[in-house]
């Protein structure tokens, strides 16, 4: 037995080879393809079919070939893309996408890797199209849901079957101005607030003035008001002997009117000094 | 304590660093019979002798090994033989944590779900288990990298453009979980971000929120708006993440930060101030209002009340005119002039005589300014 047992073990390691070389898994999320000497012989597990598990193949003839059966995601970089308004942007997008045809997909792609390069050149021509004939008010804001559902559609139509994919979903992540615009942006952002500042403290100042005004003139009507009441007072007071208002008024006068060490120069013939007079002479 | 000193207690002696059983260099040469148990070393040599392996070269040989080198391999092989496939089984064993599901498959068929708790499944190359944290909050934070408390920001995610073409500076946070770990383990290739690869759930949030920021003006965007924008990220993600069926659940979505780009910052802050400016001249102007129209109403109380009274003087005055008019009349010139002249500086100058009198009108005057500002 001892001498057997070099032979035995290289049998049972050939046969082992045989056997995992005659064997393989398609797992839930994967699909495959088998090629016989290169020729296509039969998909497993495509999207439509669920059919994943333990397979058997002739060993060393056969060559499996195994894809993603999941979402995939691609980023395309930010390319510059030039709207119907001529106003460049810079838009970055992801394709969310799937491997549906695995033959197709082989044969044009081979390799998951050569597909998302394949992909990625038809989105960025599509991408081109779409935006191309939108304006950058409908990019950036009013219609990037349709925009973004019709390059879905155009890669739909040239990229899946060509490639042996559908594009789940394109998504635009950033549809922006260059960078060489933004400071022109900020610019303009800067003057639009200070304009909105600009008018806010005029409007500040208005409205202050205004209330400053309004009572300035409340002010004059109300000193009016008082001063015509007064003149009303006074004029029915004087008004019953005016020859005495006048004399009453006179002597008040007088007597406010000339106050301490006012020099007074009289004439001794003066009413005041009537009786001095009288007496001398 | 000396460096060389080995010689306090049998193998509990402490090196010069104070540690446990890891004794350096000045270790003495390891006494002849072996210290029992512990030493991985001498766990493997008594583990060798045992077995016979690997020759035992200059171990102790005394005892059982003995002189059969070539004699106990038929019956080691199978031990061995047993562990590792104990080993093998072992691997089929695998816990949940609560919050948690494995997803089963066998030979790559998706077999089964299940939830917290120890499980056996069959072993590795047949069944595989991937254990799912599925309850637990997860967080991906966009616009921004936190550091600690530093939050730097991150222009080339944070700066979005506006409706109305203008750019705004957003920091968010999305917080989701798995609703169905199937469909998160089976449907899409990168549902989480992984090292520097953005996942799907961050790409939906991404392109969800400049979606919705797009479709906005920037002025409400930083202010009124911010629950609305919230809320209108969170359902398009949500939906965006059902058409994938990632079998991811957004459970919320917090803007963190929607303000106006670092770069014009202060020309934001300076709408502010000019607010504040303009209340500030209004109220201003609402006080000088108050002062100013209480003045007025004073002077116009003030100016009738005097007429009034003087009114009342004169009309009592005339009333006793009326009674003897020449004598009071009489009487008040001169009550008044008496009052007047006292007061005043009098000169009595008779013009009759002709020549005009020298009258030293400054010196008169120059007594003035001893009472400062005159007699008022």
């Amino acid at each position: 037995m001892p001498r057997n047992l070099p032979l035995i073990l290289g049998i049972a390691f050939a046969a082992l080879v045989v056997l995992l070389n005659s064997v393989f898994v398609v797992r839930q999320d994967r699909q495959a393809i088998v090629l016989r000497f290169g020729a296509y012989t039969a998909s497993i597990n495509e999207p439509g079919s669920n059919e994943p598990g333990l397979y058997f193949k002739v060993p060393f003839f056969d060559n499996v070939i195994i894809y993603d059966k999941r979402n995939i995601g691609l980023i395309l970089e930010g390319q510059s893309i030039v709207p119907s308004d001529q106003e460049r942007l810079i838009v970055d997008a992801v394709v969310r996408w799937r491997i549906t045809d695995p033959r197709r997909f082989y044969q044009s792609a081979l390799t998951e890797d050569g597909g998302e390069e394949r992909l990625k050149v038809f989105t960025e021509s599509a991408m081109r199209r779409v935006l191309g004939a939108a304006t950058s008010d409908q990019i950036i804001s009013g219609r990037r849901a349709e925009l973004m559902q019709a390059i879905e559609d155009d890669l739909n139509r040239s990229a899946a079957t060509e490639l042996g994919v559908r594009v789940v979903d394109v998504r635009i992540r950033q549809a922006d101005l260059p960078v060489e615009n933004q400071e022109r942006v900020y610019e303009r952002m800067r003057s639009e607030r200070q304009q909105v500042a600009g008018r806010i403290r005029a409007e500040g100042q208005r409205d202050a003035q205004i209330i400053l005004a309004t009572a300035r003139q409340e002010s004059e009507r109300l000193r009016g008001e008082g001063e015509g009441e007064r003149a009303r007072i006074f004029a029915t007071a004087y008004g019953r002997d005016a020859e005495f208002a006048a004399f009453y008024r006179s002597m008040r006068a007088y007597d406010t009117a000339l106050d301490a060490d006012t020099p007074i120069v009289v004439p001794p013939d003066s009413d005041f000094f009537r009786y001095m007079q009288r007496r001398r002479g | 304590m000396p460096w060389n000193d080995q010689s306090s207690g049998g193998g509990g002696g402490q090196g010069p660093w104070g540690g446990g059983p890891r004794r350096p260099w000045g270790q003495p040469p390891r006494p002849p019979q072996r210290p029992q148990g512990g030493d991985l070393e001498d766990w493997i040599r008594q583990l060798r002798e045992r077995f016979n392996l690997g020759g035992g070269g200059g171990g102790g040989t005394g005892g059982s090994g003995g002189g059969r080198p070539g004699g106990r391999r038929g019956l080691s092989w199978p031990l061995i033989g047993g562990i590792v496939f104990f080993g093998w089984l072992i691997t089929g064993v695998y816990a949940v944590d609560e919050g948690e599901r494995a997803v089963v498959s066998r030979l790559g068929v998706y077999n089964r779900t299940v939830g917290p708790g120890v499980h056996v499944r069959m072993p590795n190359p047949f069944e595989a288990s991937q254990v799912i944290n599925v309850t637990g909050q997860r967080v991906e934070g966009i616009g921004f990298t936190a550091r600690g408390e530093t939050v730097a920001d991150n222009p080339e995610e944070s700066l979005m453009i506006t409706g109305d073409r203008n750019i705004v500076e957003i920091h968010f946070r999305i917080y989701y979980n798995i609703k169905d770990v199937g469909d998160f383990v089976y449907n899409v290739r990168d549902p989480i971000s992984r090292d520097d690869q953005p996942g799907a759930v961050r790409q939906i949030a991404e392109s969800a929120m400049r979606e919705v920021i797009g479709g906005r003006e920037l002025e409400p965007i930083i202010t009124t708006d911010r629950g609305a924008v919230e809320l209108a990220v969170e359902q398009l993600m949500q939906q965006v993440l059902d058409e994938y069926e990632t079998g991811v659940q957004v459970l919320q979505v917090e803007l963190l930060r929607a303000a106006a780009p670092s770069a014009v910052i202060e020309a934001f802050n300076d709408v502010v101030n000019a607010r504040q400016d303009a209340e500030t001249a209004i109220n201003n102007a609402n006080r000088e209002t108050a002062t100013i129209l209480n003045e007025a109403q004073a002077y116009r109380e003030r100016v009738v009340r005097e007429a009034t009274g003087e009114a009342q003087r004169f009309n009592a005055v005339h009333a006793e005119y009326r009674a003897a008019p020449q004598v009071t009349r009489d009487r008040l010139y001169l009550e008044t002039m008496e009052r007047v002249y006292q007061r005043g500086n009098l000169i009595i100058l008779d013009q009759r005589g002709g020549a005009v009198p020298y009258l030293p009108l400054d010196g008169m005057i120059r007594r003035t300014p001893a009472q400062p500002e005159g007699a008022r």
